[in-house]
């Protein structure tokens, strides 16, 4: 739908119908198939019948900061939505610079939806702090209510969990993903009553304890509509194969332990389990797998779209003979444990790769590290020309190798690069890895998201504000030279829109370059930069539209600004900040 | 004396790296005593963690004003490098970087005498398991081991005992951008925590998530040869391996009596007197050795590694007459040796 054309069928200021204009509900109807909410936002521009129509039909809503609105906002311009997506805290906070109790509750909300969405029917929630209360409160008042997804969510136990399987009596999705949860125990799983039959999406993968064996195979059996299962480490084997006859329409599987402790006879019969799951698209789990036991995978891979293996510390060689029954695969997530030569093995097999994510399996160096080097990379890019999302983790990086990867792959749209020492120059050269990243945002003009490391100076930013104009989000760690190089990011990219940074050496002048922008933007990270209060406090009062909070460390400076989180935001200043939380 | 007019001349550069200062005042001592080269070889040839610790007091001392003058100089990059290069008379045309972090680091290693044609640090000897790459690991140490000083916000970052860890980097809260989950599943079965760093911002303010992640303990199962029973072991309850054998002795002890009794025919009265003390384990020296069965599915003697690397590896523990050792193969690989010279 052009925005364009839209305008040209009404003239402005018109409040009498004319004949080519669509009746309201066939606009709705029309609208209703548009699903894209950057759509549906530029829909609800174009005038203001046409914003009636679309807030009218709108059932999905995505809320990428809890804070820009407020619940009786949403709740009052959409009133028929069923599903609702909502994040919370800062990205950062994922990696603990954002202390707990910081807020996102989704208490708030939900009161609010209990009384104007009775029919909501899903909840996506990311960062946000959940309750066990919240939980139940929400079993309890939604009678329609099947689907909850929480990534990276905290405040909740195990209990909360039994009260959603207790009381959903609709529910088709459980997806539980990451989060900080205090694991009580695995009774939440016996809490699903035994006439009930509708789940499609089980994922419990990162739960800890276990849960009733029986319990969980009898639910596989009865939910004949089961397609995605990702269960947790303490499934053994053997109970996976029990699973898997259950459910042999799979299409997405996490595996719980793949140790091997099968007999023979088992191993057979887990091969031929995993034989007639011909279904398999995703695949993951796989924890301490050894070479001993992959080969049973080997007949269920050869629809393999997704394979995560960001849980298995594999070694190349068996990863290598793995990947050869892997031929369509897209998205791959492997622990750097597979090395270069395991990476070699990816651009050998995997010609189909969109999308390779390498975690480090030591961060902290407590072993003895290899991880992977730029020639793993290199080696991809050469045999993977369809790559465009990457999210690499090693130890060293040159700039000829990240020019020689963008050359061969240059439809990046996601580049996240992690060189895991702070600071770190190109290891041949000695030089910043400024070169590197001018390549990448040269190079690859569709790009939109990029994490940067290594030694920087201004001149990455320079480059980044000057091409990469199709970015919408940066993340910045222990780079730049001077406030310089901020500003060139906040005036040349055009369409940015979330910046995170820590420990930079950008400060007020920086801030401040960018105070028109932030309207345009979800957010602004600043922590650990040289950003003072008063700047934060001149940011505030000049743009009255943006929330700007400061959150300060124990024992620093009074005039420093420690952790500066800024948004744009039209309900206003927060009002359950925590104490730690200044709101400026 | 030289080494104080060099601090006047480069309060900032030495301040920055503590340890590099005092390497260099060791170095100008040094080479007024004649003793360059041996020193030299000294601090290159022991691990970089090891030499450090000693300087563990003297960087404590310079932490506070690192920070600021690091703060200063990392962000007036041209005022350090007209410090680098004044000083640095011996530079080998090394690159000289806007960001002095790196440049100070380089100088101080370009100080050395014409012999080396690259810096000492990037020539480490190769210990066996950094030969492949010895030129960045240590360029990573020597960062990592700064990024202690560099980040004003210090405060949060743990110091460890850098002698523990061979090149363990200090950690930097949040640093690299991992999620917690996947730190702990990571490493299988691992039971280290995060950096305590990490983990001191959420344990200070009340709880209403007590247990961190993976909160269970690690149980590992535990048999020993002779006794149908086995018993199950918290490893996170221990930190060394004196402790995990005193605690297999407690568990072993009875249960090992018992069956020596019931073998004897006879039942067993006085079973204080009866128990013997099972010693030894570690060393080859008792009845009993202790061994493990690794993340890889090799039985591998226990005591070779660290702590917490054989907590992280180690999938069950078994207690093997130390007689019958020669007799087994222990290691499933032929790569892998086991066998101390001790033992035979």
């Amino acid at each position: 739908m052009d925005p364009k054309r839209k305008k040209d069928c009404h003239d402005s200021g018109e409040s009498t119908r004319v004949a080519s204009t669509f009746p309201d509900e066939v606009l709705e109807r029309v609208l209703a198939l548009v699903k894209s909410h950057k759509d549906r936002s530029s829909v609800s521009l174009v005038c203001k019948d046409w914003y009636d129509a679309e807030r009218w039909s709108r059932t999905h809503v995505f809320i990428g900061n809890c804070y820009s609105v407020s619940p009786e906002i949403v709740v009052r311009r959409f009133p028929n939505v069923r599903s609702v997506t909502l994040k919370g805290k800062p990205r950062f906070s994922d990696f603990n610079l954002v202390p707990p109790n910081w807020g996102a509750d989704i208490r708030c909300w939900l009161v609010v939806f209990a009384a104007k969405y009775r029919c909501l029917e899903e909840l996506r929630l990311k960062r946000m702090t959940v309750s066990d209360e919240s939980l139940e409160f929400l079993a309890l008042s939604f009678p329609n209510f099947k689907a909850l997804s929480l990534h990276s969510c905290d405040g909740f136990s195990t209990d909360g969990l039994a009260a959603i399987a207790t009381h959903c009596k609709n529910l088709t999705e459980l997806n539980i993903q990451e989060n900080d949860i205090y694991d009580k125990s695995g009774c939440w799983l016996s809490c699903f009553p035994e006439n009930f039959t509708s789940l499609e999406v089980l994922n419990f993968a990162y739960l800890n304890n276990d849960v009733n064996f029986e319990a969980l195979e009898r639910l596989v059996s009865r939910c004949k509509s089961l397609n995605v299962l990702k269960v947790n480490k303490n499934i053994t084997l053997e109970q996976l194969q029990r699973l898997l006859i259950c459910a042999p329409k799979l299409t997405e599987l996490g595996t719980g332990s793949f140790l091997p402790e099968l007999t023979d006879r088992q191993y057979s019969e887990l091969k031929r389990s995993f034989s007639i799951c011909s279904n398999l698209n995703v695949l993951s789990g796989l924890s301490e797998a050894t070479a001993l036991y992959l080969p049973a995978l080997y007949p269920a891979c050869t629809n393999l779209t997704f394979l995560n293996l960001s849980d298995a510390a594999l070694q190349s060689e068996e990863f290598a003979k793995l990947l050869v029954h892997c031929p369509r695969l897209r998205r791959l997530w492997v622990l750097d444990t597979v090395e270069d030569k395991g990476l070699e093995a990816v651009g050998s097999n995997c010609p189909l790769l969109e999308e390779l994510r390498v975690f480090p399996s030591d961060p902290y160096e407590e072993g003895i590290v290899h991880g992977v080097t730029e020639s793993g990379f290199i080696a991809v890019s050469y045999g993977c020309r369809r790559l465009h999302y990457v999210l690499y983790f090693c130890r060293q990086m040159t700039n000829a190798a990240v020019e020689t990867i963008v050359q061969n792959c240059p439809d990046f749209t996601h580049f996240r690069l992690c060189i895991m020492t702070p600071c770190q120059p190109d290891y041949r050269t000695n030089e910043p890895m400024d070169k590197a990243f001018c390549a990448v945002v040269k190079t690859c003009t569709k790009l939109r998201r990029l994490a940067v490391s290594g030694l920087l100076t201004d001149m990455t930013f320079e480059y980044i504000g000057k091409y990469a104009k199709n970015l919408e989000t940066l993340s910045v760690a222990f780079a730049g030279s001077s406030d310089w190089g901020m500003q060139c990011v906040l005036g040349g990219c055009r369409k940015l829109r979330k910046l995170e940074i820590r420990d930079c050496p950008f400060g007020n002048a920086a801030l401040l370059s960018g105070f028109e922008k932030y309207e345009s933007m979800r957010s602004l990270w600043m922590s650990d930069c040289k950003v003072t209060m008063n700047g934060c406090r001149f940011l505030a009062k000049e743009m009255p539209r943006l929330n700007v909070e400061v959150m300060k460390e124990d024992g620093s400076d009074d005039s420093q600004a420690d952790k500066v989180y800024v948004y744009r935001s039209v309900a206003g200043p927060r009002r359950d900040a925590p104490p730690f939380v200044l709101t400026l | 004396m030289e080494g104080s007019s060099r601090n006047e001349v480069c309060p900032q550069l030495l301040d920055l790296i503590p340890k590099q200062g005092e390497w260099l005042r060791n170095r100008d001592g040094e080479r007024r005593h004649g003793l360059s080269e041996e020193k030299k070889l000294e601090l290159r040839l022991a691990p970089p963690g090891e030499d450090w610790s000693m300087k563990d007091n003297t960087k404590t001392n310079h932490r506070d004003r690192d920070e600021s003058l690091l703060s200063l100089a990392y962000f007036s990059p041209m005022a350090s490098m007209n410090h680098n290069t004044s000083i640095n008379n011996n530079s080998n045309g090394s690159t000289v970087f806007s960001s002095p972090w790196s440049s100070s680091a380089y100088q101080g290693k370009t100080q050395h005498s014409q012999q080396q044609t690259k810096a000492p640090f990037l020539q480490f000897p190769s210990t066996p398991q950094e030969a492949s790459q010895p030129c960045c690991t240590k360029v990573v140490d020597l960062q990592s081991a700064e990024k202690k000083t560099f980040s004003p916000s210090s405060a949060k970052t743990a110091v460890p005992n850098s002698s523990q860890k061979r090149t363990a980097p200090a950690p930097v809260v949040g640093w690299p951008p991992i999620r917690s989950f996947r730190k702990n599943l990571a490493s299988s079965s691992s039971s280290k925590p995060a950096p305590e760093s990490q983990n001191a911002a959420p344990d200070e303010t009340a709880a209403i998530k007590p247990v961190e992640i993976c909160g269970k303990g690690l149980f590992v199962k535990i048999n020993m040869d002779g006794v149908p029973i086995g018993r199950k072991v918290d490893l996170k309850a221990y930190d060394t391996y004196e402790k995990l054998s005193s605690a297999v002795d407690e568990l072993f002890r009875g249960l090992l009596a018992a069956q020596r009794d019931a073998c004897a025919g006879g039942v067993h009265q006085k079973k204080q007197e009866e128990e013997k003390a099972i010693t030894g384990l570690l060393d080859g020296s008792g009845e009993y050795t202790l061994v493990y069965e690794d993340n890889e599915g090799d039985r591998m003697l226990v005591g070779d590694v660290p702590w917490h690397m054989f907590v992280s590896t180690v999938k069950r523990l078994r207690v093997l007459k130390s007689s019958e050792l020669s007799a087994l193969s222990i290691c499933s690989k032929q790569e892998k040796v086991q066998f101390d010279s001790a033992m035979k």
